[in-house]
């Protein structure tokens, strides 16, 4: 089986007396050390769809296992810590605490860990080092430039091990130059066998990908699965 | 458990052994997969700790690992073995090595035409292992890919994975995959391993080493026409 694996996910929203299929039945694998890109337009189910395979969204039918865990039948408990141990999740804004240093943010998921204080501080320098940001390890996120402190979201997402990255648009805040950087180091990552995932609308950024899928209307659409048919 | 295909999720029979909506072999995959994903196996533990099931569910999951190893033994005594004539005629190159489990891109590569043969550099090959070049005549292109198999042979192809219109490919351990489809096919032979594309792998067309050169017969890329 597939590192993940979905199957015939569907996920509704009820609002304004109107019912909403977000991800209307998508089914797909996903390999260790992939590299897979969502397109789709803006309302297709991106969004909702990596939300659901990061545990953060119960489907209202079907199926997700990562690593052979079928991850909404855990209690809330195990899938919190199914999270912290397979999951690290990268926004578009950047989500970092702006009276932490850049260092004390990366530190934050480690907070629950059983490591000493010293080992905390030891490996999100470590992590800051591979993005290359460990020289303003003590500056404030508002001392930094947006790619930067996208960089040091990224530093954080990886503090666990997790042998997963999700993006929803990593790179939509950022200049063309900039978000280059940022997609280098993802690219890189995956390299070393990190598989990630994800969302983008930026054309520049398909050309690190090493698979493109695009939903439409909440299913997939395009590419060998329609032309097999 | 529900049987059903790994890589596009379509519920199947029980018996199935091609996936109706994709056409992916179904007894192959279980194993490869169900190994690997023990690399996580300390996570996995972490997250299903303190659930009583837990270890029923691993002797349940082993259990199936072997069975689905033993499926794909099985599967691999009853293939036939299939022959690229052009890829076993191609010229070995370098001595046998083992592609990264880490996915090799394609690098672009200077290309010439000269003399009825399309050129480029064997030095740019065995530095990046895997090239993409196009030939362009008058009014069409026609993209072009080039890389050293495991066995240390040059493999030049047409660089088009037919049914879903992909051109680009990488290379992950011995297999070579569509970056569209995410198809894969063994890179020594050309011959499928999974995916729904599997039947229209990159066309290869013969070349030959000159010096420091490879050329490709232009009249063979001239002609190639698509297969679907
Ligand atoms: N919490 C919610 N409550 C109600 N409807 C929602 C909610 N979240 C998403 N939706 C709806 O579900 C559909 C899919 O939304 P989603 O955010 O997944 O799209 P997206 O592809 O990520 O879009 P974008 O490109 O704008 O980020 C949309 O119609 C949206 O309005
Ligand atoms: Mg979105």
């Amino acid at each position: 089986m597939s590192l993940i694996q979905v199957m015939n996910l569907v996920k509704t929203y009820h609002g304004g007396g109107e019912t909403v299929r977000a991800v209307d039945g998508v089914s797909l694998g996903i390999d260790i050390g992939e590299f897979v890109a969502i397109t789709g337009t803006s309302g297709s189910g991106k969004s909702t769809l990596l939300t659901m395979l990061g545990g953060l969204n119960e489907p209202a039918s079907g199926r997700i296992s990562v690593d052979e865990i079928d991850i909404y039948r855990l209690s809330a408990e195990q899938r919190a810590d199914f999270r912290k141990e397979y999951i690290g999740f990268v926004f578009q804004a950047f989500h970092l605490l702006p009276y932490l240093n850049v260092l004390e943010n990366v530190m934050i998921p480690l907070a629950i860990s059983r490591l000493s204080a010293a080992a905390k501080k030891e490996k999100a320098m470590l992590l800051l080092e591979k993005v290359g940001l460990h020289d303003k390890a003590l500056r404030l996120p508002n001392e930094l430039s947006g790619g930067e402190q996208e960089r040091v979201a990224i530093a954080r997402a990886l503090v666990n091990d997790p042998p997963i990255i999700l993006a929803d648009e990593p790179t939509g805040n950022l200049d063309s130059a900039t978000s280059g950087m940022v997609m280098e180091l993802f690219s890189r990552l995956n390299k070393e066998g990190q598989t990630v995932v994800m969302v983008t609308h930026d054309e520049q950024n398909l050309s690190y990908a090493t698979r493109q899928i695009n939903l439409k209307d909440g299913r997939l659409s395009g590419g060998c699965q329609a032309a097999a048919v | 458990m529900a049987n059903f295909c790994t890589w596009c999720g379509t519920a199947l029979e029980k018996e199935a052994r091609f996936c109706t909506q994709c056409g992916k072999e179904i007894s192959e995959h279980g194993s490869a997969e169900s190994v690997r994903s023990a690399a996580f196996s300390d996570k996995r533990q972490k997250v299903l700790e303190g659930d009583k099931n837990s270890r029923d569910k691993n002797i349940i999951y082993i259990g199936l690992a072997l069975f689905a190893l033993l499926g794909f033994m099985l599967f691999l005594d009853s293939l036939p073995s299939m022959v690229n004539p052009v890829v076993e005629r191609q010229p070995v190159i370098s001595e046998p090595f083992d592609y990264p489990a880490t996915p090799v891109r394609m690098r672009s590569a200077p290309v010439e035409t000269r003399d009825g043969k399309i050129i480029f550099k064997l030095a740019d090959l065995k530095k990046n292992k895997f090239l993409r070049f196009d030939y362009s005549s008058g009014t069409s292109t026609l993209p072009l890919l080039a890389y050293i198999s495991e066995e240390g042979k040059v493999i030049t192809a047409v660089s088009v994975c037919e049914p879903c219109n992909s051109t680009s490919f990488h290379i992950k351990g011995e297999q070579l995959v569509c970056n569209s489809c995410g198809t894969t096919w063994e890179v020594n032979s050309l011959n499928g391993v999974s995916g729904s594309c599997q039947k229209f792998p990159p066309d290869a067309v013969p070349s030959v080493v000159v010096g420091d050169e490879v050329h490709i017969d232009e009249q063979a890329v001239a002609s190639w026409r698509r297969r679907i």
